[in-house]
């Protein structure tokens, strides 16, 4: 409780800068009107064409904080889902080796650090804690392996990871009916159930082609969607987290079945991309947590152990509402668009015909609506030829005035270092406004 | 003769066999060609730049002297062929000794083959020719010699090793990597080995490290390979981040996760029972395994790591009785082995290919380029092709790489081939009065605005000359 109201705590420090935070908040301030977008509505190049609605709950859910509290309800959201995220880790390591904080907390260490990297103001988050969840209920018996199914409900309308969940369900209900000789047949309306929990969102069984479509053909252009790069961080942590799953595997005590049907796919999901590096950490706590020697074993006495002493709960209790109470009191409530050129805003029409930088699409769409965007961060919508037809004209590669030409471009609106920002005046484009960040170019 | 070393010949072959057919086509082949003609026409080592004129006159080291010169003796004495030969005999050296180190701990064949035929198929990223195929041969050999002695006690092999270092430090400069197997046997031998063995170990370790500095650098081979691992450039596909949902990286994912669950599955005591060594397969395994994420380039010897450990620990999960090696008579056992290599040669002379794939090179510019005068901005890729055919024009930027580029020239050429700001810059800087460049770059498309004069284009090229 400690650990997660001081990482919920920490988490709030990081203001609210998220590129994709805002269309998922429009996304979600129109679901909860009673509107939930199934056709685009932001856009000029695909407007009206069927979108995926697979995180309408976790849209709606950001929403609801926004409208209830501004962005300080969203730093809430976000310091008390990291708080149940970060506690659901240590708690896993804490059950799996009770009376060892030490331990516990550095096999938790890695989940925490790579999670760091998803403390964003998205449904991931959501998906993140989910998955953290079900980590600790496949630990249990089957009773806690029923109770995955109503998560998995919910993780379908909140995020498209809940593939992952279902993967592991399955391989969990598998791996029990492998070493259950005698009931195994039990596991197999488990199993239905999970599929069909899954099926149950608006989306029916186009859910499954966002997730699917993600984990295949992940967009390497999106950093976050690329190979986990040791050039990185986030990617110096991950590498560091496979080594000690290679190392705990090999020195530890034989795993059982379980184990490895949940580290396995869940460290082949990892490597695919950058995003699902907390995955492995994630998964791996409970595996560290029982199988890492204790320093201080030695120390410990062998004389019969104490009763329970319930106080320790308690003053958990306290210190956590203590953070918590901190937390909210030092709420920053600012947005960071520093990434952002509020400043070109001015110079960009209204209308359709402006063609914009990808990364600034979610948050045009919040802040100026009565632009439609060429393209944002919901990707999927834009592939292929909208995305290819960005791709052309922001790089100003050969044939870009026939795509503008084509499309309608009347505007441009890119980074004052993009190509084009470069080349389009050089070909009779005026520019409109410029800065370090951003140019705004009309024919 | 054992089974395993007629099964691991039969390995070889078909890794050879692979390895035949494929034409000479790697964009590096012919920078290294000329590099070694010069060399034996001189009787020195290359050892400044002569081929651009962005970097004219530098002084640099690929490490590869002897790598180059050996590819041109096998160039001289069959043209394409010879190097088809050359590059078939590395792998099957590869082959050969990867399988011997699998079938080492696993005897049985149907084990066995799946991983060492998937350890061959992954390293067919890096069968392009060039020096590193030399590392591709040697290192399997480095491992076999290690564990012969770590398992079967034969120190005698460890007098090979340092005479394989002070070759291949002067091959390929990627034998850090032989190094660093060598070095982590011997820590596994140092925390767990007899006493004897520690003072072998130690003894091969500083014999090696001391035989690599036989080289023309001495002991900034050493450096260099570090540094290389340490400042990865990001413009060379190869030395990326791996894609495990590209085909070899799916391969090498296939062979790791395998080994992660057979290692949770079996854990320290079935890793014992079955194998030995219980801190030799993580330390193998573990810094293998995150080269390999790290640099694809690197993924072959990590498979060749995790094969032997695979094909050992998956039977042993699924409780199947390990197998003892068959003997089989040597008389006949050498026999198939002649027929086998009569075969190969029968390949090597009907289907290896007798002139190399150019198709991703821009043949049809050479004869323009010929005629055309000025200082010419190439792709990079095609700095070596022009390198070996178009001589008289030096190149901006070539696969010589961080050796002979710093980081200055290639962000130059990079900023101008993206209309980046300041590419006109570039342009002037470096007086451009030709590009060679692919159709699709934006400065091709901006130059042909421009008014640059189309000297020659196909479908993969275009020259452009300023006006």
């Amino acid at each position: 409780m400690v650990m997660g109201a001081a990482f919920g705590l920490l988490a709030t420090l990081q203001p609210v800068s998220d590129s994709d935070l805002f269309w998922h908040l429009e996304t979600g301030r129109r679901t909860l009107a009673g509107d939930l977008p199934r056709t685009d509505l932001f856009s000029w190049t695909v407007a009206g064409t069927p979108v995926f609605t697979d995180q309408w709950l976790g849209d709606a859910l950001i929403a609801a904080a926004h409208s209830l509290a501004g962005w300080s309800g969203v730093l809430a959201l976000r310091a008390v889902v990291v708080a149940l995220l970060v506690g659901a880790v240590v708690d896993t390591a804490m059950s799996v080796r009770p009376g060892r904080p030490m331990v516990a907390m550095a096999a938790a260490l890695p989940a925490i650090a790579l999670s760091r990297f998803a403390w964003t103001d998205r449904p991931e988050l959501l998906g993140l804690l989910c998955f953290a969840v079900l980590v600790r209920l496949l630990r249990g018996r089957d009773r806690e392996l029923l109770l995955t199914l109503p998560l998995l409900l919910v993780w379908a309308q909140l995020h498209g990871s809940f593939a992952i969940g279902l993967v592991l369900i399955l391989g969990s209900c598998v791996a029990r009916a492998l070493e259950d000789d005698r009931e195994r047949w039990r596991y197999v309306p488990i199993a239905a159930f999970a599929i069909l929990a899954t099926l149950l969102t608006p989306s029916g069984l186009a859910s499954w082609t966002s997730s699917g479509g993600h984990f295949l053909a992940p967009p390497r252009f999106v950093s976050e969607e690329g190979v986990p790069d040791p050039r990185t961080l986030p990617g110096v942590f991950f590498l560091a987290t496979l080594a000690l799953v290679v190392a705990t595997a090999t020195l530890g005590r034989r795993a059982t079945l379980r184990e490895a049907a949940i580290i396995v796919p869940v460290a082949f999901l990892s490597l695919t991309a950058a995003r699902h590096t907390p995955y492995l950490a994630v998964a791996a706590v409970a595996f560290f947590a029982s199988r890492w020697p204790d320093p201080l074993a030695a120390t410990r006495s062998s004389a019969a152990k104490a009763p329970p002493d319930r106080g320790p709960l308690a003053r958990g209790a306290v210190v956590a509402a203590f953070l918590v109470l901190l937390a909210a009191a030092s709420f920053d409530e600012r947005v960071d668009e520093s990434a952002f050129p509020r400043a070109a805003l001015a110079s960009v029409p209204s209308g359709r015909g402006v063609l914009n930088l990808y990364n600034w699409g979610g948050w045009m769409i919040w802040t100026k609506p009565e632009t439609p965007v060429f393209i944002d961060g919901r990707l999927f919508p834009y592939v292929p030829e909208v995305f290819a037809d960005y791709q052309r004209v922001v790089s100003a590669a050969p044939g870009w005035e026939d795509v503008v030409a084509r499309r309608g471009v009347t505007t441009i609106f890119v980074g004052a270092n993009d190509a084009i920002a470069v080349r389009a005046p050089e070909r009779g484009w005026r520019v409109v406004y410029r800065d370090a960040q951003a140019v705004v170019l009309s024919k | 003769m054992r089974s395993t070393t007629l099964t691991a010949f039969l390995f070889a072959a078909l890794g050879a066999a692979l390895a035949l057919l494929q034409a000479p086509s790697d964009s590096d082949m012919f920078w290294h060609l000329s590099s070694g003609e010069w060399t034996l026409d001189h009787g020195a080592v290359l050892d400044r730049d002569i081929w651009s004129f962005t970097r004219a006159g530098t002084t640099y080291d690929i490490g590869a002297w002897l790598g180059d010169v050996i590819m041109v003796l096998a160039y001289r004495a069959g043209g394409w062929i010879g190097l088809d030969v050359l590059r078939a005999a590395l792998v099957g050296v590869a082959a050969f000794f990867t399988a011997r180190i699998t079938l080492r701990v696993q005897p049985h064949a149907g084990w066995a083959a799946p991983v060492v035929i998937a350890a061959i198929l992954v390293s067919r990223m890096v069968w392009g020719d060039r020096p590193q195929l030399f590392t591709l041969a040697l290192f399997p050999v480095v491992l076999d010699v290690l564990m012969s002695w770590r398992f079967e006690d034969r120190a005698r092999r460890l007098v090979l090793l340092p005479v394989v270092f002070v070759l291949w430090a002067n091959l390929h400069g990627a034998f850090a990597i032989g190094l660093a197997a060598v070095a982590i046997f011997v820590i596994d031998v140092l925390l767990e080995g007899p006493a004897a063995k520690r003072r072998q170990g130690l003894a091969v370790l500083v014999a090696c490290v001391v035989a690599s500095q036989i080289n023309p650098i001495a002991a900034g081979a050493i450096t260099k390979a570090a540094s290389y691992a340490a400042v990865l450039p990001s413009w060379i596909v190869e030395d990326l981040a791996l894609d495990v949902l590209s085909g070899a990286g799916f391969v090498f994912a296939l062979l790791f996760l395998l080994a992660i669950g057979a290692a949770m599955l079996a854990g320290r005591d079935g890793i014992v029972e079955r194998l030995g060594a219980p801190l030799l397969w993580p330390g193998l395994i573990g810094p293998f395994s995150i080269l390999a994420l790290a640099i694809q380039r690197e993924t072959p010897y990590a498979c060749m790591v995790l094969a032997p450990f695979v094909a050992a620990m998956i039977p042993h999960v699924l409780r199947r009785r390990p197998v003892e090696p068959l003997r089989v008579p040597r008389a006949a056992a050498l026999a198939v082995c002649a027929v086998i290599l009569a075969l190969l040669g029968v390949e090597a002379a009907l289907a290896a290919p007798s002139e190399p794939d150019l198709t991703t090179y821009p043949s049809g510019a050479l004869e323009p380029l010929r005629g055309a005068k000025g200082n010419l901005l190439n792709e990079y890729d095609w700095g070596g092709y022009l390198i070996r055919y178009a001589p008289e024009h030096p190149t901006f930027v070539d696969g010589r790489g961080g050796a002979v580029f710093p980081r200055a020239v290639v962000q130059d050429f990079q900023r101008a081939a993206a209309l980046a700001p300041g590419y006109r810059d570039v342009l002037a800087r470096w007086d451009i009065g030709l590009a060679l460049l692919r159709p699709e770059r934006p400065l091709a498309g901006a130059l042909r605005e421009d008014g640059w004069r189309v000297l020659g284009s196909g479908t993969r090229w275009v020259l452009l000359a300023r006006p």
